[in-house]
């Protein structure tokens, strides 16, 4: 299943796509978001570690992203979160002639089960964590 | 891709396989099948595969004879007609390593090309390559990478013509 966000904000294209590219500036504008690590940054592929604070405690995911200045960032999870077969997904930055840039984020996920039910509440529940994450990204920006 | 920054080194190799570019993309991006055909290949660990996104630790024998084990993580694009590549964890001597391959089918083959891209991590690299005379720290890693690229598609070309995949 494919689920999308998006959101305006205003500023100049490079420093909003930068806010998203810089993994060590997470920890600073996601409260949920206790520790990143690097492990491989070539400034086009990232491999890095992230401990998220979830309801049922800390939890240190691993991505790999490709990062494509200044219109494209893509993720995955080689270890999915649990119940998830696979997790991807992009921002894509699109810019408009004001200095506004358009920021869509898209998720692309199965869960290991058949049960679109719970796939339908899963989603509801990423929009929700995307939208959040997208405002967060907009405040610090915009308030900087 | 094949055109990424903030690479001091790089290289493209090419090669003609008279297959549909189909059936060469396939052999590459079906890496579990790998030990089957390519000789220096002993085993792989296949760690993620969703079919566009893989990862996995590559066991393969060194030219001393000696087993090495390389991480890898790929995005495999049919559409676009390339599969990229990137070493999370390279060899000490680089830096940063990634490459890729293209296939275009023209004149009735599979041109596929391959290409390489690194930094080095100089002070490894000049202590376990010294410049000599004749070729310096960088051209004798090149030389290393290109020998390995040529290989891998010298021996693609003739498990693929020979109809042994």
């Amino acid at each position: 299943m494919i689920i999308s966000e998006t959101i305006s904000i205003q500023g100049d294209l490079k420093d909003i796509y930068g806010a998203f590219c810089d993994l060590t500036l997470w920890t600073k504008i996601l409260p949920d978001i206790k520790n990143a690590e690097i492990l491989y940054d070539d400034h086009i592929h990232q491999e890095f570690l992230m401990t998220v604070e979830r309801p049922a405690g800390l939890e240190t995911i691993r991505g790999v992203r490709y990062c494509h200045p200044f219109h494209t960032l893509e993720v995955f999870h080689p270890v999915p979160p649990p119940g998830v077969k696979y997790m991807r997904g992009k921002w894509h930055f699109i810019p408009d002639n004001q200095d506004i840039v358009d920021v869509i984020a898209t998720r692309d996920f199965e869960l290991i089960t058949n049960n679109p039910a719970a796939e339908n509440e899963f989603a509801e529940k990423l929009k929700n964590y995307l939208k959040t994450n997208l405002n967060l990204f907009k405040a610090a920006i915009e308030n900087k | 891709m094949s055109d990424i920054k903030g690479f001091k080194y790089g290289f493209e190799e090419e090669i003609a396989i008279k297959r549909p570019w189909l059936d060469v993309y396939s052999a590459l991006h079906n890496l579990k099948a790998w030990p089957e055909y390519l000789p220096h290949v002993k085993k792989i660990d296949l760690i993620y595969d969703d079919g566009h996104y893989q990862e996995f630790r590559m066991h393969v024998t060194s030219t001393n004879g000696d087993i090495l084990s390389v991480r890898s993580i790929r995005k495999c694009d049919q559409n676009s007609k390339e599969i990229q590549f990137f070493q999370p964890e390279p060899p000490e001597y680089l830096k940063h390593h990634c490459g890729g391959w293209r296939f275009v089918e023209k004149d009735g083959a599979c041109h596929v090309t391959t290409y390489h891209k690194w930094n080095l991590k100089n002070e490894i690299a000049e202590d376990e390559f010294p410049s000599n005379e004749k070729e310096s720290t960088a051209e004798q890693v090149e030389k290393i990478l290109k020998n390995h690229a040529k290989l891998a598609l010298s021996t693609w070309k003739v498990i693929l013509e020979e109809g042994i995949l």
